[in-house]
């Protein structure tokens, strides 16, 4: 309540080193000062649906999400998200390392918005997040859930 | 001649007509009066006694002359009835001579007939003569048989018949009048003169099978029966010649025949229409154990294993229907029990006229064979096994590889990344705190973890490439290849090698697989001529009994052939990497899909001397 922003992007990443270098590009580029971090997908289901109903203010804007994830992975959590009235507008995009098809095709059999994988060379990767919080956060037009 | 002998008998007999009783007996008084003369000269008491006596004889001969009265009488009936009989057979003989005059009449006329008759029969005789002779003539010249008329006291040849002229060759001028013995085609013959004499003396002799010569020099045999009888005033021999020759040979073919069935290893037995057995060769003998003693006159049936009892009607009816039955593969029971794989052939014996006389069997031990096929279908089956138990570890494995690739894309590349990053936030954050030799270091840090990255990128590839099903279809490869060489050797200042582009025939395959080849063999091709001045590539295909080799050649570094079988090892690689940047997955990756296309591919090179890289695509079967 202290903080009347919005919660602008859940970032679910088990790998502590990603998320550090994916946080440290976000914040170089100014284009996210609130995000949340959840380690595995049991946390990223706590975080959307935990509290009650989740509020409109407490939705991201969008959730960069993993797929293996420890507990609850990445193509559950994504399930959970698309098949709840409350979740299901907010948009998810997949930022793993696999570029297997069939993880690709499920993904986007659940509903995801959008499919990256992690370069391995760092300064695409840097490259990749810069740009995808750019566009969700920034171009991209989210519908608004209380109209 | 019977009639006249019965008028003659008759009148003989005219004059007893006139016959009577009274005239036949006149002679006994005569002889009665004249006894006793002397009576007259005796006493009166003698002559009382004489004359009682006297009157007793005249008494007695009055007695006698009643008796005789009365003998006399019925003599003159008896002499009456016999007149009367004489009468009426008086009258019969009249009529019968009547009748035998009748009959002399007719006999004459009959004899006039038959006078007639016989001269018309000698009219006829001659006729029949002539025509007899006529018939008997067209016999001989048309009988098949070769007929010689001979003299039977000279031997001369008297006549011969056209099928005889035929037979020899020689014309019956050339016979006529010839002792036979001279003629050159019975000289050494059973004409000769001492057969000859022999069958003069015996008048008949049948030969058999003498060989002769024909004019022409042809050896034929002859068959001949000769016979000696009298014609019209002089002895004839007439030999009648047939011509066995066709009839030899006919046996001859048969014995050969014979031979060959048995010799055969085959059982080949004849049978009847009802499948009793009728004739059982050795080669039955051999693989049925049978002999012929025992099996001729027995059913088939005893060859037949009692599940198989069926069969043997079934092969009857089919026969009766007409058809043959040809290596129908069946169990028979030889006569130690043992069971006999065999390959049957029936077929119907037909005698001239195309009626079934009986059936032929040809039965072929296949035993061995069925063994060996056996074996052969048990070894399929055994590899089948085999396959699909090695399909099925396949499959696990490549279960196996796919997570582990999975492993490798996703766990792998996370602590890359943290080098790479971290090392980057460092000289970020940090670079003005690091000596030069520390921002050095960093700097190979990162190279590393980028190139180590390149690897795992170029494995997972590799991998992905043996596991994805083909999508095939028709690839206008002239199309595709121009492009490729326009975007990656583009015209203008960038350009450096002369590529030299033949038209390419179409290919089928898996488009994007190929596309890869296409880039990998180019791109080695442009890599390796970077350094040489007039770098040239060439790129073709040739197609060779409905295969088309496919080609890329350059007149790059090259290699020595020595390593060629290194050339297309994953990570395998013939250049330094400070020469020629890479990870060695490349001709990998081009072998893995010219492979599951079911093509080949090879090189052809020498160090400094450029490279030739050739594949083949297979017709579509997977390898």
């Amino acid at each position: 309540m202290t903080e009347p922003t919005a919660m602008e992007i859940l970032l679910v990443e088990d790998n502590s080193q990603d998320a550090e270098l994916a946080l440290r590009v976000l914040r170089q580029a100014n284009i996210a000062n609130h995000i949340t971090l959840a380690r595995d997908g049991a946390e990223a289901l706590e975080i959307l649906f935990g509290n009650a109903s989740p509020s409109p203010e407490v939705a991201p804007k969008v959730i960069l999400l993993d797929l293996k994830l420890p507990k609850i992975n990445g193509l559950e959590v994504l399930k959970r998200v698309k098949s709840d009235p409350r979740t299901k507008l907010i948009p998810v995009v997949v930022l793993t390392s696999s570029r297997e098809q069939s993880d690709v095709v499920q993904s986007y059999r659940l509903g995801v918005n959008s499919y990256i994988v992690k370069p391995v060379d760092f300064e695409r990767f840097a490259d990749a997040v810069q740009k995808v919080g750019m566009y969700w956060l920034l171009l991209n037009q989210p519908p608004h859930v209380d109209e | 001649m019977s009639v006249r002998t019965v008028t003659q008998v008759i009148t003989e007999r005219g004059p007893t007509k006139g016959l009577d009783a009274a005239s036949a007996f006149p002679r006994k008084d005569e002889e009665l009066e004249q006894q006793p003369p002397g009576g007259d000269s005796a006493s009166p008491e003698t002559r009382i006694e004489q004359a009682e006596a006297r009157t007793e004889q005249a008494e007695t001969r009055t007695q006698q002359a009643r008796v005789r009265t009365e003998q006399a009488e019925v003599r003159t009936e008896q002499a009456e009835t016999r007149t009367e009989h004489a009468r009426v057979r008086t009258e019969l003989a009249e009529v019968r001579i009547e009748q035998a005059e009748t009959r002399t009449e007719q006999a004459k006329t009959r004899t006039e007939r038959a006078e007639a008759r016989a001269e018309q029969a000698e009219a006829r005789s001659e006729q029949e003569v002539q025509a007899s002779q006529l018939d008997y003539r067209r016999l001989f010249q048309a009988a098949k048989e070769g007929i010689l008329i001979l003299d039977a006291d000279t031997g001369q040849i008297a006549d011969a018949n056209r099928s005889l002229t035929e037979m020899l060759g020689f014309s019956l001028a050339e016979l006529l009048n010839m002792p036979i013995w001279e003629v050159t085609a019975f000289k050494d013959a059973a004409a000769n003169k001492a057969k000859f004499e022999q069958l003069h003396a015996q008048g008949y002799a049948p030969y058999e099978n003498i060989p002769l010569e024909t004019r022409d020099g042809r050896k034929i045999t002859m068959e001949f029966v000769s016979s000696v009888y009298l014609a019209a005033d002089r002895n004839v021999i007439q030999c009648n010649v047939r011509d066995v020759t066709e009839r030899e040979r006919a046996e001859e073919t048969a014995v050969r025949l014979a031979a060959i069935v048995n010799s055969s290893e085959d059982a080949i037995i004849g049978k009847t229409r009802e499948g009793i057995i009728t004739s059982w060769n050795p080669g039955a003998e051999k693989v049925f154990g049978y002999s012929a003693k025992e099996a001729v006159g027995q059913s088939m049936l005893m060859l037949f294993p009692s599940e198989c009892v069926g069969e043997e009607a079934e092969i009857l009816a089919r026969i009766a229907r007409g058809e043959n039955i040809e290596h129908f593969e069946a169990v028979r029971v030889g006569k130690n029990g043992k069971r006999i794989d065999v390959s049957v052939t029936v077929s119907r014996v037909v005698d001239r006229d195309h009626k079934t006389i009986g059936l032929s069997k040809i039965a072929r031990d296949i035993t061995a064979r069925k063994r060996a096929e056996r074996e052969v279908h048990r070894l399929n089956a055994e590899l089948e096994q085999r396959v699909i138990e090695r399909t099925a570890q396949l499959q696990a494995a490549n279960k196996e590889l796919e997570s582990f690739s999975y492993s490798v894309s996703h766990d792998l590349r996370a602590p890359l990344r943290a080098i790479d990053g971290f090392s980057q936030a460092v000289q970020q954050d940090y670079a003005a705190l690091l000596p030069e030799e520390g921002q050095r270091y960093l700097k190979t840090i990162r190279e590393g973890a980028q190139r180590m990255g390149v690897l795992i990128d170029d494995l997972l590839t590799f991998s992905r490439l043996s596991r994805l099903p083909l999508t095939r279809g028709t690839i206008n490869t002239n199309e595709l290849v121009r492009a490729l060489v326009k975007e990656m050797n583009p015209p203008g200042k960038d350009c450096h090698a002369a590529v030299e582009l033949i038209d390419l025939p179409q290919s089928y395959g898996d488009a994007a697989l190929l596309k890869q080849v296409w880039i990998n063999l180019l791109s080695n091709a442009l890599k390796y001529t970077r350094h040489r001045q007039g770098a040239r590539i060439e790129i073709g295909a040739e197609t060779k009994q409905g295969v088309t080799t496919w080609f890329v050649r350059d007149n790059g570094t090259g290699f020595d052939m020595c390593y060629a079988d290194k050339l297309f090892g994953v990570f395998q690689r013939l250049h330094r990497a400070e020469d020629f940047e890479g990870t060695g997955v490349g001709l990998a990756i081009v072998q893995r899909i010219v492979q599951r296309h079911g093509g080949r591919i090879w090189a052809d090179a020498a160090p400094d001397r450029g490279a030739t890289f050739f594949f083949t695509l297979g017709d579509g079967t997977e390898e």
